[in-house]
């Protein structure tokens, strides 16, 4: 192509860059117009959708059933004569004046009443097909007497009275927890007895007298009872020989110092003494044969003006005299329990752990002050608790929510809480204690509904607890034996709770988040036993009884909240006694 | 004025009695209802011994729920309806789904209200209880005692669907049994 050419192309171009023209209309309706609307036309000339399912199942709905046809057909021949008076009436009108004016009134006021009965062929037509209706007629007044036996498998069966059953009911709760948390103890206080005592029993030497040596009422010789020991041997751990103390014993004699020489030679293990600490008969065949021996009891000078013997409270008719003497300074088991111990035995065996030996048994002199320590100490302790419980919502505002019934059944909910804490001893007796406790609080309800079914529903709620109580506490030694520091107490406080969570169960979709009670405020009450595992730590089991309502708005009216608790309690607690501490605050 | 039951009690007067232990009037209400009870009892059970282990356990759930009996409603409808449900636990615990296999056998064909007629009502218990535990059970709610496909679903976890479906095969069943009978 010529430059010239190239030229032409290039100025048409610039020419034409920005030219836009619309076409005719003519144009644009032979492209869109007539030929456009005849194709689509055509196209869709034998289309024919197809309905959706769902369109025919809602037509299925409408169309008349069986039942509506019987209905229908039953109605193309009903006829209606109107009520009796209702002709008169309108007659009456008729030939007065208002007929034109008040027909409509009168017309409609004879008719307000008017309630025609169907035909009986009808009212079968109406109720379902005659097959249904012969069954239902049958068996609308069916009777049957049922025989005799039924009758007496019920009546055993019947509650004696709703009222006292509900009662029961409660009180059969409560006393189970009782039971159960008195079982446990009494396993724990066994457990604890074995450990303490493991390694005291001792192989006490006997010594076989003749009869006759008794019988002539010669003077035995003991010298280790006669003898006031030192105070300051009492702490030494050296081993001493063990002097024998014979006793003359026969059959009848045998239940009477039973306890006593037991507890005395072997902490409650003696083989005379059953599982609970009662004397077991003497079965030898052979009176003549002193069998028993006493281990010596070395004591001080003041325990021996204390303890005037249990041979003073036994008749010298039953006891020789011997016997007697021989048993002066045996303590009776009042004296045992009157006050902590002073002395020990003297069977020297590991020390505690304040004393020289690793061992945690209190068997020394010196453990003796330990138990001392353990009931009478001052100062410092930490605490962790899990309680479980019954737990109610007393709550009329979210009952109502739940239960369709005023009185639904309040079904028990066993809740359970977590806490941690400290206390201070103040006194032997006295101290306080204040937690952080995590606990959670449910009530069931179940009812009966309408459809003979029983509905079941639930509400939960977390709370944050700080109880602080006052606690006072008792302090004396096992009777069976002196090692064992026994402890109960009693506590008595108040708590704050704060809510954390709450959810509802209930078979229909409910709210009650406002009627939970959001602060708590309430009092505790309870009571622990303490089991001690080591000089420093110890158990306590024990039921609280713990009761709030809403601290905004403390009213105690009928329908005031409350959340109840109560149940049963285990405590681990660790005091911070130390050697030092020991002396300053536990022995005196 | 009250209903008078019997022994000159009125209703609430036997109810209160029950409530507080009285044996007199817990037996005077056992055997007011009981006939009455029974009749329903053996409609939902196969035999009579089920018929009347039914019985005893609703009767010992009506007087261990006496005081939840609120008065706005009919005293024997409250009963009954403990009976019914009774029976449904009892058709939930013997579930037998061999009732199935009559399903596909059954015959639709109209048997005459006539025939029905001519049967003694002993009879027609007979041909009830021979029906499988699922079949009698829905037949029994919806004809006899009334109630909606919906309240049966409800009560017995079953669909709507299911419901319609178990009734009208457990009327082909009882015409053709009835049927038979009137040859």
């Amino acid at each position: 192509m010529s430059e010239k050419m190239q030229h032409i192309d290039d100025k048409f171009r610039e020419a034409f860059k920005d030219f836009e023209a619309l076409p005719k209309p003519e144009i644009l309706g032979n492209i869109l117009g007539a030929g456009f609307d005849q194709s689509v036309q055509q196209a869709f000339s034998e289309f024919e959708p197809e309905v959706p399912g769902r369109i025919w199942e809602g037509l299925q709905e409408t169309l008349p059933t069986e039942s509506d046809q019987s209905v229908r057909a039953s109605f193309d021949s009903f006829e209606v004569l109107p009520a009796a008076g209702l002709w008169a009436a309108i007659g009456k009108e008729l030939d007065g004046e208002k007929v034109a004016k008040d027909f409509d009134e009168q017309f409609q006021a004879a008719f307000s009443d008017f309630v025609p009965a169907p035909p009986a062929y009808m009212e079968e037509n109406v109720l379902g097909n005659d097959f249904d209706h012969a069954f239902r007629r049958a068996f609308a007044n069916y009777e049957i007497e049922p025989s005799e036996e039924v009758w007496q498998k019920v009546r055993p069966l019947i509650p004696l009275s709703l009222v006292i059953k509900r009662h029961l009911t409660a009180l059969s709760r409560v006393a189970a927890v009782i039971v159960a948390m008195m079982l446990f103890s009494f396993l724990i206080s066994e457990y604890a007895t074995g450990l303490f005592n493991n390694d005291s029993i001792v192989d006490v030497p006997t010594k076989e007298l003749p009869q006759e040596s008794l019988v002539n009422d010669k003077e035995v010789s003991s010298p280790t009872i006669n003898t006031v020991i030192p105070d300051e041997a009492l702490v030494s751990n050296t081993t001493r020989p063990q002097p024998v103390i014979p006793i003359e014993e026969d059959a009848s004699s045998a239940a009477i110092d039973g306890p006593t020489v037991a507890q005395s030679s072997e902490g409650g293990r003696s083989s005379r003494l059953n599982s609970v600490g009662f004397p077991l008969p003497f079965f030898g065949t052979d009176k003549r044969v002193v069998k028993e021996t006493l281990p010596v009891i070395p004591v001080t000078k003041d325990e021996q003006k204390r303890t005037p013997g249990l041979a003073s409270s036994i008749p010298s008719s039953v006891l020789g005299s011997k016997t007697a003497q021989s048993l002066a300074l045996t303590p009776k088991a009042s004296d045992i329990n009157r006050d902590l111990p002073t002395a020990t035995t003297s069977v020297a065996l590991t020390g505690g752990e304040f004393g020289t030996s690793k061992s945690n048994l209190i068997n020394t002199a010196e453990d003796a002050e330990v138990a001392k320590m353990m009931l009478g100490y001052k100062g410092w302790y930490a605490t962790t608790s899990m309680s479980v419980y019954n737990s109610w919502i007393v709550n009329d505002e979210i009952r109502d929510v739940l239960a369709d019934n005023k009185r639904p059944d309040y079904v028990v909910d066993i809740g359970r809480s977590f806490g941690i804490g400290a206390g201070y001893q103040l006194t032997s007796n006295f101290g306080i204690e204040a937690e952080f406790v995590n606990a959670r609080l449910s009530q069931s309800y179940r009812e009966l509904t309408d459809l003979g079914v029983f509905n079941s529903s639930e509400a939960k709620a977390d709370y944050y607890y700080v109880p602080v109580s006052l606690k006072y506490q008792t302090r004396r030694l096992n009777s069976m034996n002196r090692r064992i520091p026994m402890t109960a107490s009693v506590v008595l406080g108040a708590q704050y709770g704060q809510l954390r969570q709450h959810s509802l169960r209930s078979n229909r979709e409910v709210n009650a988040d406002d009627s939970f009670i959001q602060h708590e405020l309430g009092i505790l009450m309870g009571a622990d036993y303490y089991l001690h595992l080591h000089p420093n730590t110890y158990l306590t089991l024990g039921a609280r009884g713990i009761a709030g309502t809403n601290a905004q708005d403390i009213a105690f009216d009928s329908g005031t909240p409350y959340n109840l608790q109560f149940g049963v309690r285990v405590g681990l607690h660790y005091r911070f006694a130390n050697r030092e501490t020991k002396w300053k605050h536990g022995i005196n | 004025m009250a209903e008078v039951l019997t022994f000159g009690l009125t209703q609430q007067e036997l109810i209160s009695g029950c409530i507080a232990g009285r044996r007199d009037c817990q037996e005077v209400l056992y055997r007011y209802y009981s006939p009455k009870m029974f009749g329903i009892c053996l409609r939902y059970a196969n035999n009579y011994h089920s018929g009347e282990d039914i019985l005893q356990e609703g009767f010992i759930k009506v007087f261990n729920n006496l005081d939840k009996f609120r008065g706005d409603g009919s005293f024997e409808g409250w009963i009954k309806r403990i009976f019914i449900n009774t029976a449904i636990e009892h058709y939930r615990k013997s579930v037998n789904h061999s009732g199935h296999s009559e399903l596909d056998k059954a015959s639709f064909r109209q048997v005459d209200e006539v025939a029905v007629e001519n049967l003694a009502t002993q009879d027609l218990l007979k041909l009830v209880q021979k029906l499988s535990p699922g079949y009698r059970t829905i037949f029994n709610m919806y004809v006899i005692e009334g109630f909606t496909h919906k309240e049966i679903a409800a009560m017995l976890n079953i669909s709507e669907g299911t419901s319609k479906s178990q009734l009208a095969r457990a009327r082909a069943i009882l015409q053709r049994m009835v049927k038979s009978l009137n040859k």
